[in-house]
C-alpha cells in the first residue's frame, strides 16, 4: 500500500483516482499541527493499480502538489531533482577519493 | 484495508507501546468523555470518535477521518519527549533539553533519511555550561508534580485532537463568519488578532514571504488555535469543577509548556529543512503559542480566581533563554553543517570538506528506542 498526499484544496485530484478504484482505496481527511489539513488516499498497489499510479504520479511529478508517503516516510523527495543532483555529488566525491589514493600510492612508489 | 493498516503506512512505528501507556492514555480519555465530551457537546454522538494510541518516529499527534469515523492518534514518543522537557523545567538542568534534542533528531533522521551526528553532538555539549539556569528554584520538584504536569498534557493532546472533530460538525465549512459565531469564538479571533498585529510589528522585513502566510492566516490556523483556546477554556473548567483532578495553576502551566514544548519539538525535527511549508510549521508552534496566551489574559479577565499567566512568565522565559543557547551552540553547528551537506548549490570542495568533518568525527547512526514504558506505575 502507498498513501498519496495533497493539500485539501487540491482534492479534485485524488478523487479522480479513487473513483476508479473505490474498493482497492479510501479517502482519508488528515489534520495536524505540522502537516496542516491535507487529504489522502490510501491505495493498494496490485498489478491493477500500480499502471494507474505510475502514471498519475508522473503526470504530477513535476508540480509537486502530490506528495507520496510509505511506511512513515515521505519518499517524495527521493523523486526529486535535488536528491538526483546529491546522488551525483557523492559520486564524483567517491571518485576524489580513487583519485586521491592513486597520487598516494605514486608518491609512496616513487 | 483497515485502520491499522493506515497507521503502518503513514507512520513509521518505534514498537507496539506499552501496555501501561495505552492504559493510562486511555483512562484519560474516558474522564473527558464522561466529564466533557458527553455533557458540553451534545448532542453529538461520540461513538463514532476513536483514540488510537501508537509510538513512531513521527513525533506527531494528528487526528483523520478514516471511513467516516473519527480517530484521535495520540503518539507516545511525543509524550516521551514531553516528559523529558519537563524533566529540564524541573530539575533546571540542560541535559535533559540537550537530550531531549538529540533524541528528536535521531527519530527524525531515521524518518527522513537524513544524517544523524551523534558523535559530533557529544563533543558540542562538553562545551555547553551545565548551570547556565541560574534563577531561583521551581516550587515543581516532587515526582507527582512531573506526573501531574504531563497527565496534563496528556488532556490536552487528546483534547486538541477530539476537538478538530467537535468543531467540525459545528462548522461544516470550516469557515470563519465573525458575525455567526459565539463569544467563545470571538475571543478567540480577538487573540488571534492581537497576535498577529504583535508579529506585523515585530517582523523583520526580510522575513516578509514566511510571515505573509501568518499575516492571512488559513483555515488550519485557525482551526488549530481555536481547538488550542477550546482545550484551555475546557481543561480550567475541568480544574475548577471536578474537584482534585488537577490544580488550575498546574493546568495552565502545563498547557504553555506543551505549546512550548511542541514548538521546540518542530523546530528540532524541521532543522535542516527549508521548504516554506516546513518553516511555516515552525513560525505557526510559535503563533499557537502566543494565541493561548492572549487568549489566557481574557479568560482571567471572566474569571479572576484563576491563576494570570504572566505568573509563569518567568519560568517560560527562562525555558526559552536556554533553548536559545543551544539553539545557538549545538543546534547553529548541526544546521550549518547539515544545510552545507544538502546544499543543492554547494561546490564540492565544500561538500567534501562537511565528509571530512563527518567522518572525522567518527559518525554512529544508531537507533535510539526507550526500553521502559512510559508509566510503569499505571
Amino acid at each position: 500500500m502507498v498513501i498519496l498526499e495533497t493539500q485539501k484544496s487540491n482534492k479534485e485530484e485524488l478523487l479522480e483516482l479513487q473513483k476508479q478504484f473505490q474498493n482497492q482505496c479510501e479517502i482519508i481527511d488528515y489534520s495536524s499541527s505540522e502537516s496542516h489539513e491535507v487529504v489522502q488516499l490510501l491505495i493498494e498497489v496490485t498489478k491493477i493499480t500500480a499502471p494507474y499510479i505510475a502514471g498519475f504520479l508522473t503526470a504530477k511529478l513535476s508540480s509537486e502538489i502530490i506528495r507520496v508517503k510509505k511506511n512513515g516516510i515521505d519518499i517524495t523527495t527521493r523523486l526529486s531533482k535535488r536528491g538526483i543532483n546529491k546522488a551525483k555529488m557523492a559520486i564524483e566525491l567517491l571518485s576524489i577519493d580513487a583519485e586521491e589514493d592513486e597520487m598516494e600510492e605514486r608518491e609512496e612508489r616513487e | 484495508m483497515d485502520f491499522d493498516d493506515y497507521i503502518k503506512n503513514i507512520r513509521f512505528a518505534v514498537r507496539t507501546p506499552f501496555h501501561s501507556d495505552i492504559e493510562l492514555i486511555n483512562q484519560h480519555y474516558e474522564v473527558y468523555r464522561a466529564e466533557m465530551l458527553d455533557k458540553h457537546f451534545k448532542p453529538m454522538n461520540t461513538s463514532d470518535l476513536h483514540l488510537y494510541v501508537c509510538e513512531s518516529y513521527n513525533i506527531e499527534n494528528s487526528s483523520a477521518v478514516f471511513k467516516g469515523e473519527t480517530y484521535s492518534i495520540i503518539d507516545v514518543a511525543q509524550m516521551r519527549f514531553l516528559m523529558e522537557l519537563n524533566f529540564f523545567v524541573m530539575n533546571r538542568r540542560i541535559d535533559y533539553l540537550l537530550h531531549a534534542y538529540y533524541g528528536i533528531r535521531n527519530y527524525t533522521s531515521i524518518v527522513r533519511n537524513d544524517y544523524f551526528l551523534e558523535h559530533h553532538y557529544s563533543e558540542m555539549a562538553c562545551d555547553i555550561e551545565k548551570d547556565i539556569i541560574e534563577s531561583d528554584e521551581l516550587e515543581l520538584s516532587t515526582r507527582q508534580d512531573l506526573y501531574e504536569l504531563l497527565c496534563i498534557q496528556i488532556d490536552f493532546a487528546i483534547l486538541h485532537e477530539t476537538s478538530h472533530y467537535m468543531l467540525d460538525i459545528n462548522n461544516p465549512s470550516r469557515t470563519i463568519d465573525m458575525s455567526k459565531q459565539n463569544d467563545f469564538m470571538l475571543i478567540v479571533i480577538n487573540a488571534m488578532d492581537r497576535t498577529r498585529e504583535m508579529v506585523r510589528n515585530i517582523t523583520n522585513r526580510n522575513d516578509r514571504h514566511i510571515f505573509e502566510e501568518l499575516l492571512h492566516p488559513t483555515d488550519t490556523l485557525y482551526q488549530e488555535c481555536i481547538c488550542d483556546c477550546s482545550t484551555l477554556y475546557h481543561m480550567t473548567h475541568l480544574s475548577q469543577n471536578l474537584n482534585g483532578y488537577y490544580r488550575p495553576d498546574m493546568a495552565i502551566l502545563g498547557v504553555l509548556l506543551y505549546l512550548k514544548h511542541t514548538n521546540i519539538i518542530t523546530q528540532a525535527k524541521y532543522l535542516t529543512v527549508i521548504e516554506l511549508r516546513q518553516a511555516l510549521s515552525r513560525y505557526y508552534a510559535e503563533l499557537r503559542y502566543y494565541v493561548a496566551l492572549e487568549f489566557l489574559n481574557d479568560l482571567y479577565k471572566a474569571n479572576p480566581e484563576l491563576p494570570h499567566p504572566d505568573h509563569f512568565e518567568g519560568i517560560l522565559y527562562e525555558y526559552e533563554a536556554a533553548f536559545n543557547e543551544i539553539l545557538h551552540l549545538v543546534m547553529g553547528e548541526d544546521y550549518s553543517m547539515l544545510k552545507e551537506l544538502n546544499d543543492d548549490n554547494s561546490k564540492i570542495s565544500n561538500l567534501r570538506n562537511t565528509f571530512d568533518k563527518i567522518i572525522g568525527s567518527d559518525i554512529k547512526t544508531t537507533r535510539l528506542i526507550p526500553k521502559d514504558p512510559l508509566f510503569p506505575i499505571a
